[in-house]
């Protein structure tokens, strides 16, 4: 017995000991003698279906042109990619690129999964040029993270999306009422509609105002446009029991409690039951124009449109997503410089345009807008052309660790708000548990 | 070479069984002292520093709290134990009565005191859970093993088409969780036209919100709120439990069907010719020979619904709050989203220790109902 413990004891010894994966280190001088020729690297997505399919033709183009295989794969949503590349930090099996936003690139980078993307930018041989740097404007800006010391590039933007209204405009003409611009002129037609019925409604669903996705940018985007925000970068806390929250929390609570508006009943039912003209309003992100227009003319085939979130500010205050691409840590050079390549070429002028109108994303590089394809998908889609019009309202929900997890509570806070809990408590203890996450998230 | 020839038998042995203990050994038992040694560290994907017990302090808020509200769990077990061994074997019960009674009370006394502290010093999300869990577990176990009973009882007697419905029971068992959950939480919709609210219309009652809602299942069948933990588990968390009891039932009834095949029938003959009713051949006969199966569905069946997680996770909703994170989910939640991989480990343990406590409780219980030799 004593031998097989010693046994056991030696083995664990050496397992535990085993070293992590060390990544190369990532010099000037290692990017330039690079060579990503013949390189296979790993895209993971968030999105299926036809975008999927879509981007793995683009990598099918690029691997023709450029000799570097992309294999674009599917991970599940957001949070799922994260994770993903989290748990797979400092092991060669990590994504050499992913699609995410800033707060999981802060979270990726805290933890060494996520590399800075500024050697890769300044390589004369590899990276971008100044032009390039100045048709990105402000969507080359965005992707770097004061956060941290040193200010790293942690995200390369390919798309722009904003939260948006969807709304029933046929219906909305039936009750003779105009696009709601405030939050109270949102109420009232939310409420006529709970009361009335549309002529071309599908099926015998109740009438609904609003339906309500209670995840966390619908939560931020209500906020900003009460003229809040839901993080003070100044003093690097959450401030979801603001004023302006509990304000719009409370336009909420009062939509809900007189049955106007409801808690979301499944994944996209909101999108399914507009389609089919039993509720008014929903909000989403203008990267599911597509979804939206499919539904509506799978069901009730009319009108519809998207407006700005309905505002208590002077100028509206849109959510708006930065997602974009945050290369992991594999410790190969050479792989790491071949997706910097792909990176560079599925934001270039005429992928960013084609990409926008595949997916309703906006497009990141101004020289973008006059593409013709944008030109003829603004003049066949009005809802499109107005959503892009939308983008400079546009303000950011916060870019730091730990954010993921804290909108899983937003989304149990916000729900249980609607579902008529007190307010001003449900925002206290959710603004500490938010901050206890991020406290957690950046201790050493 | 005479040392070879001396212990052949014995190296022949160990050669036989080196495959399995190298392969228990680095999949059962290594991860189990891995977890004990992450947890004692800050661990976000890579090791950082040492913590010692600071992430068991956080969980549990009081670490002795938490000895003590063990302690209090094991001398309930005592307390039943000490009555149970004893009661026969002494004239006078009054003395054992009152005995066992007050290590009972000291038991429920230290389990309460010890609990109230550690939900307020400590992670009263992964606390609640634990208790969300018990709801699952017990409510879960206890109505698979009696419908299984029933089910088995029923398909015991000459019925035609026997081994179709047997096949029937399995099916739920054989659906993958994922697919299964995922149906259900179509069928426990909130909308009034879901295919649950549409049953429960035609006998008159009004729509339920079922995964929607977060009221303990007491408020919505009596209208009456409590307060604690006899308010019950959410009609939410009601609605995942009847998903497990669809889905393991039938599995319950195949093995319990199996165990009243191996009773022998002339004990029935016996009792019959005795003028027992069917009840009494059923409480006296049947349950007594099942006890080692319904022991063994028992144990097993805490352990699988104390880890229970795929379908739970599936039928979650926003609108249900905390009501449905049992403790696997949050484990799940602190390891896979959070990425704190040492914390989860550390609330890992405390789950292996409160199985551990429950398996020495249901031996305590069961054994002397397991051997009828």
């Amino acid at each position: 017995m004593k031998k097989f413990i010693l046994f056991l004891t030696i083995i664990f010894s050496y397992l535990f000991s085993i070293p992590v994966f060390a990544a190369g280190h990532i010099t000037a001088e290692a990017i330039e003698n690079a060579n990503p020729i013949g390189q296979e690297i790993n895209f993971w997505v968030q999105y299926s279906d036809s975008r999927l399919e879509a981007m793995q033709a683009r990598a099918e183009r690029f691997e023709k042109g450029y000799g570097i295989k992309v294999n674009v794969i599917y991970k599940g949503h957001y949070g799922k990619v994260q994770s993903a590349m989290m748990t797979s930090a400092g092991t060669s099996d990590i994504g050499d690129v992913a699609r995410g936003y800033g707060n999981a690139a802060a979270d990726m980078y805290f933890i060494g999964a996520s590399i800075d993307q500024t050697p890769f930018a300044n390589s004369p041989k590899w990276g971008v040029t100044q032009a390039d740097i100045d048709d990105w404007g402000a969507n080359w800006t965005v992707g770097f993270s004061p956060y941290f010391d040193g200010n790293p590039k942690l995200l390369h933007e390919v798309g722009k999306s904003i939260e948006v209204v969807y709304y029933n405009n046929d219906w909305l003409n039936e009750l003779g009422l105009k696009e709601p611009e405030t939050p109270a002129e949102f109420a009232q037609a939310a409420c006529a509609a709970t009361n009335s019925v549309y002529s071309k409604r599908i099926g015998d669903t109740a009438s609904l105002g609003y339906e309500i996705d209670t995840d966390a940018s619908n939560f931020a985007a209500w906020v900003f446009a009460h003229g809040g925000d839901v993080f003070d970068y100044e003093n690097g806390q959450y401030t979801f029991n603001s004023s302006e929250a509990i304000a719009a929390m409370e336009f909420i609570q009062g939509m809900s409690s007189l049955g106007c508006a409801q808690v979301t009943r499944g994944k996209y039912s909101d999108q399914q039951y507009l389609g089919l003209g039993s509720v008014m309003f929903a909000l989403g992100s203008t990267s599911g124009i597509t979804y939206f227009q499919k539904a509506i003319e799978e069901g009730y085939n009319g009108n519809w449109q998207v407006s700005k979130v309905p505002h208590t500010t002077s100028n509206p205050v849109l959510n708006l997503y930065g997602g974009g691409l945050i290369m992991g840590d594999t410790g190969n050079i050479d792989r790491m410089v071949a997706t910097y390549q792909w990176m560079k070429f599925i934001s270039n002028t005429n992928n960013s345009a084609v990409w926008s109108t595949e997916s309703g994303y906006g497009f990141v590089r101004q020289s973008s807008a006059n593409h013709p394809l944008i030109v003829e998908k603004r003049n066949s889609l009005p809802q499109y052309n107005r959503s892009l019009g939308l983008i400079q309202y546009g303000k950011g929900e916060p870019s730091v660790p730990g954010y993921y997890s804290v909108r899983g509570e937003v989304e149990k806070a916000y729900a249980a708000i609607i579902n008529g809990e007190d307010i001003n408590s449900t925002l206290d203890n959710l603004n500490d548990e938010a901050n206890a996450i991020l406290a957690d998230a950046i201790a050493q | 070479m005479n040392f070879f020839r001396k212990y052949s038998n014995q190296i022949t042995g160990y050669i036989f069984i080196t495959p399995a203990v190298l392969l228990i050994s680095l999949f059962g038992i290594f991860p189990v002292f891995f977890g004990f040694y992450m947890s004692f560290h800050k661990w976000k994907v890579f090791k950082g520093r040492f913590l010692g017990f600071e992430n068991y302090q956080r969980i549990l808020g009081d670490i002795s709290s938490f000895w003590i509200f063990v302690s209090g769990l094991l001398l309930l077990i005592f307390s039943y134990w000490i009555w149970s061994e004893y009661k026969d074997k002494i004239k006078n019960k009054i003395p054992l009565s009152i005995f066992s009674l007050l290590i009972l009370f000291l038991g429920l006394f230290l389990i309460n005191s010890s609990w109230a502290k550690m939900v307020s010093l400590g992670d009263d999300d992964f606390l609640y859970s634990i208790i969300y869990t018990f709801y699952y577990s017990f409510l879960t176990i206890t109505s698979e093993v009696g419908f299984g009973l029933i089910i088995a009882f029923a398909l015991y007697q000459k019925l035609k088409g026997k081994q179709f419905f047997q096949n029937i029971l399995l099916l739920p068992y054989i659906t993958p969780a994922v697919m299964g959950a995922a149906v259900f939480f179509i069928i426990f919709g909130k909308a009034e036209n879901s295919l649950l609210n549409e049953l429960i219309g035609l006998f008159g009652f009004d729509p339920q919100l079922w995964l929607f809602d977060k009221r303990p299942i007491t408020e919505v069948l009596f209208g009456i709120k409590i307060n604690g933990f006899l308010a019950g588990p959410s009609l939410a968390l009601t609605s995942a439990i009847i998903y497990g009891i669809w889905s393991y039932t039938g599995y319950y009834a195949i093995i319990l069907l199996a165990g009243l095949s191996i009773i022998p029938t002339d004990l029935y003959e016996a009792a019959k010719a005795e003028g027992a009713s069917r009840w009494q051949t059923f409480i006296k006969i049947t349950i007594p020979l099942l006890m080692p199966i319904i022991f063994f569905l028992l144990l097993t069946g805490f352990i699988n619904t104390f880890q229970a997680f795929n379908h739970i996770y599936v039928m979650q909703t926003s609108s249900a709050g905390d009501t449905m994170d049992v403790v696997t989910v949050e484990i799940f939640d602190h390891f896979w989203d959070r990425v704190k991989f040492g914390y989860a480990a550390a609330e890992g343990v405390v789950l292996f220790i409160l199985l551990n406590v429950l398996a020495i409780s249901q031996f305590i219980f069961f054994r002397k109902r397991l051997n009828y030799d």
